[in-house]
This record gives C-alpha cells, sequence and structure tokens, in this order.
C-alpha cells in the first residue's frame, strides 16, 4: 500500500515527496485528538505550499495577459514543529516527555497503569521542497488563476487538486503611482482517500487553504522587478481515518473510521522577492517569513 | 543596472533548483510494534509456571507491511499483574523470553520484589543489560524466520493468603521498532 501512496503523491504534486503513506499508517495508531497534534505540521506544510507563488508583480495590464508557471518552493519546517507534548487523555499517563510530529524522528514509548502506549516516528524531516504548476489570465486588470489535477485513481486510492485566485489591480485606479499595487485571493484545495479493500487503512483528507494578500512592486527598465506583499492565510486538513489501537488502550474508539480537523499554525507571511523578465520568460524567487520558512522561485511563460 | 547582476540572479535560481532536487527521498520510515501477551499461570507449588507464544504474524500492523520491513529492533518491554491470589508473592517472579524454538533463552528477568500485588496497575520497565539487548536484536536480525518468541512467566516457591492452587496472570508488553522500505 505504502509504494502505491508515494507514487500518487509524486504523480499529483509533482515534485513534491511529502507522502500521506506512512502518515496514514502512524495515524491508525493514534486517537483523534493526539492525531490532530501529531499531523499539524502537515496542515501547515500544505499551507505554506498552496498559499505560495501566488505572484511575482503588482502589475497588470488593462490588455489580455496569459502566464503560464512552474513554481518551486523549499519549504524550512521549524525544530518547535518537530516535536509536541502528548495528551493521551489517560490516567496514570499524564506529564509525558515530548514526541515527535510527523515532520520529527522518533515516536516515543510510555510506560503506564496499563501498559505501554507507544507513538508514532515522524519523517524525520526538517526541509521538503515542492513544486506545483498554474495557469493565469488577466483583463482589464483583474486576474484569474487556475492551478489544476485533476482526481486519478492510482492502486488502492484516489487524489485530486484544484486551486483558483483571483486578483486585482489597485494601481489603476491611482493616478501615477510610485509602484503597483494589488491584492489577491487564493483558494487551494487537496483531496485524498484511500479506495482499496482493506477497510483498516482507510483515510480521507481534505486539505483547505485560503489566503488574502496585498503585494506592491516595482519595475526598473523593463525586465527588473521587485516585489513584497503581507498575506493573511489559514490551512486546515479535515480527516477521517480507521483508528487501530494498536496500543489497546481506547476500546470505545478502537476499529472505528474517527474524523479529526487539524488547522495549520500558519496565519500571517511577509514576502519579499525579485523577478526578471527576458523576453516572453520570467524568473522569479522569493522568501516567505512565515510559520514555515518558504522560498519560492518561479518559472513562467508571460504574453 | 549592470547585466552581470542579470547573471547573478540567473545564476541563484538555478543553484535554489539544484537545491531543490538535491533533497533527500524518503527512502524508509519507521514504525513502533507494541506486542503484548497476557499469561495466566497456576497450580500448586513449589514453582507456577505458563508459557505462550508471541508471533510478529499476530498483528496488523506487521502484516500489513510485512513485504517492506527491512529490519527489526528491540525497543523497550514491560511487565505488570492483572489478577492474582491474594497475597501471592514467592522468591521471585521472573519473566523469560525465548526465541521461538522455547529453548534458547534471549533474556531472564527476575523482578525487583516478589510480591505479585506490587506491579498490578505498576508496570516495571525490564531494563535489559547491553548483552541481552544485542541477543534480542540479533535474534531480530533474521526477522523472516525468528518472528516468534515464547514468553514464559514463572513465581518460584510460591506462597498465598489463600492456596493452593496459586495462580497470577500477568502481561508482558514489548515494543520493537519496524524499519521500512519505502
Amino acid at each position: 500500500m505504502i509504494k502505491s501512496f508515494v507514487t500518487l503523491f509524486v504523480v499529483s504534486l509533482l515534485f513534491t515527496r511529502l507522502t500521506f503513506a506512512q502518515a496514514g499508517v502512524s495515524l491508525t495508531a493514534l486517537p483523534p485528538e493526539e492525531a490532530k497534534e501529531y499531523a499539524k505540521p502537515l496542515a501547515t506544510f500544505l499551507g505554506s505550499y498552496f498559499n505560495s507563488g501566488g505572484y511575482y508583480s503588482a502589475n497588470l495590464p488593462k490588455e489580455f495577459q496569459f502566464k503560464f508557471s512552474i513554481i518551486g518552493s523549499y519549504i524550512i519546517i521549524p525544530k518547535s514543529q518537530q516535536t509536541f507534548t502528548p495528551n493521551p487523555g489517560l490516567s496514570g499517563y499524564e506529564n509525558l516527555d515530548e514526541t515527535a510530529t510527523i515532520t520529527g524522528s522518533t515516536g516515543n514509548v510510555y510506560l503506564g497503569p496499563q501498559g505501554f502506549i507507544s507513538y508514532p516516528h515522524g519523517f524525520d524531516v526538517a526541509s521538503l521542497p515542492t513544486g506545483i504548476y498554474q495557469a493565469a489570465g488577466s483583463y482589464y486588470g483583474t486576474e484569474l488563476l487556475l492551478r489544476f489535477f485533476p482526481k486519478i485513481k492510482v492502486s488502492d486510492s484516489e487524489t485530486g487538486f484544484w486551486g483558483l485566485g483571483l486578483k486585482h489591480s489597485i494601481t489603476q485606479w491611482i493616478n501615477d503611482p510610485p509602484f503597483d499595487i494589488s491584492v489577491q485571493v487564493l483558494l487551494n484545495n487537496f483531496s485524498f482517500e484511500y479506495t482499496g479493500d482493506n477497510p483498516k487503512d482507510y483515510v480521507k483528507t481534505d486539505s483547505k487553504n485560503i489566503a488574502v494578500n496585498a503585494h506592491l512592486s516595482k519595475t526598473f527598465d523593463q525586465w527588473f522587478i521587485v516585489y513584497g506583499g503581507v498575506q493573511y492565510e489559514s490551512s486546515k486538513i479535515d480527516m477521517d481515518y480507521y483508528f487501530r489501537d494498536p496500543n489497546e488502550l481506547y476500546p470505545l474508539l478502537a476499529d472505528k473510521v474517527l474524523s479529526t480537523s487539524i488547522d495549520g499554525s500558519n496565519h500571517f507571511r511577509f514576502t519579499g522577492g525579485a523577478a526578471i523578465k527576458l523576453s516572453v520568460l520570467v524568473l522569479n524567487v522569493d522568501l516567505n517569513v512565515t510559520s514555515q520558512f518558504t522560498i519560492t522561485s518561479g518559472l513562467s511563460l508571460q504574453f | 543596472m549592470k547585466i552581470s547582476s542579470k547573471y547573478f540572479f540567473v545564476v541563484m535560481i538555478t543553484l535554489v533548483g539544484f537545491i531543490y532536487t538535491g533533497c533527500d527521498q524518503f527512502e524508509n520510515v519507521f514504525l513502533n510494534l507494541p506486542i503484548n501477551k497476557e499469561i495466566t499461570a497456576t497450580g500448586n507449588g513449589p514453582d507456577i509456571f505458563e508459557r505462550e507464544t508471541i508471533c510478529f504474524t499476530d498483528y496488523d500492523s506487521f502484516n500489513d507491511n510485512i513485504d517492506d520491513v527491512e529490519a527489526i529492533k528491540y525497543v523497550t518491554s514491560a511487565f505488570f499483574t492483572i489478577t492474582a491470589t491474594p497475597g501471592l508473592q514467592g522468591t521471585g517472579i521472573i519473566a523469560t523470553l525465548y526465541r521461538g524454538d522455547g529453548i534458547t533463552p534471549l533474556f531472564t528477568f527476575t523482578m525487583p520484589s516478589a510480591v505479585a500485588d506490587d506491579y498490578k496497575n505498576k508496570p516495571l520497565k525490564l531494563v535489559l543489560n547491553q548483552q541481552q539487548i544485542d541477543l534480542l536484536n540479533n535474534y531480530l536480525a533474521d526477522y523472516k524466520t525468528n518472528n516468534c518468541f515464547v514468553a514464559e512467566l514463572r513465581v518460584a516457591n510460591v506462597t498465598g493468603v489463600s492456596g493452593p492452587p496459586y495462580s497470577i496472570t500477568g502481561q508482558f508488553e514489548m515494543v520493537v521498532e519496524l524499519k521500512l522500505k519505502l
């Protein structure tokens, strides 16, 4: 099962190497409240990922313009998101030492009145590269951005992705502004569902990511662009999964499909970057200060 | 702006591209597999003991990943009393883990207290020495063949407030780490 999950993710998220494969296996060991803490960095990661790369310029012409971009992001997961303090909600298992989150390293094992409770290991990753493609068309200073990957079924799972962005140039309403200003809204949704025969492997996730930003840019000599912006964003994963209870400590929850909702910790983002235009080709790099520091670079064709 | 800065910028982007593609891929993941076995020893003494077989194949987490297991490593183990004849004690409460053949011991652990109730709701972590851990890990190194154990619970020179017969039900727990390939 793990292989097929990995294949699926590599295909569906292009260069993204983070997989739900082991996440699915690991999460089956945790009750919802603990699964939420364990997987929180994943929700934040998906937010950092999908809420990146929305712009490299605030300039939008009145004439029709089309862009196709390939965006690469390098996301750094801070140490503070590598561990969490477990609270299994069982008498005799209080004040526990920290254990790994999904991006951390070693899952801890705790001994209490009912024996061991074992927490899952993480992926042991401090940074992750990702990639995505997008197309955008604008007219009269308003741009529609689309990201899409059709729902596909590979082996025993199904995944799909879509993203939508709407951007409007404020500059056009201002007389002779010193720089360009735009506002943008981004919505991105990523879904994954296990569709195989083993009900004990069931995992379904729905990642919803929203961002609203204001950004500005200044173009020098028609080819060099400096840009920056502030963004409010949120990310959330709604997840259903089969809880196996391998520690046999939650008889009322065991062997059922449970639901939880995981909020990412990314809320504000400050972006600063630069781009160069070489005819129809645009190359850009920006730095994003947010819950997970992100470097984004893009290669775009702009007509 | 000079043209050289344009090239500098292109080089920067190329470098970033290399960083992306140069990152380590996930090759292995690790999974903790908790194993537990209830053992009931009953008898008139002087020693009471019982053995139970434990196999990794009894556990879904192992079976589901059986084709991807690359290595198994011992993590920790514990014992606790579930029920016992009132006042049950002896000269020693002993947990022994054998290889699957039930003959060759991997470790023997004598509890510091020989009173069964001392381990009721208070599990004892079985702290093994390095030699015992190495022996276990050597056995686990050939996990395709060596995927079963025999666990024995013994109370030596048993006495109790009531009985004979005497009885103790205890739980042996062990956690092993599975290294899985992706």
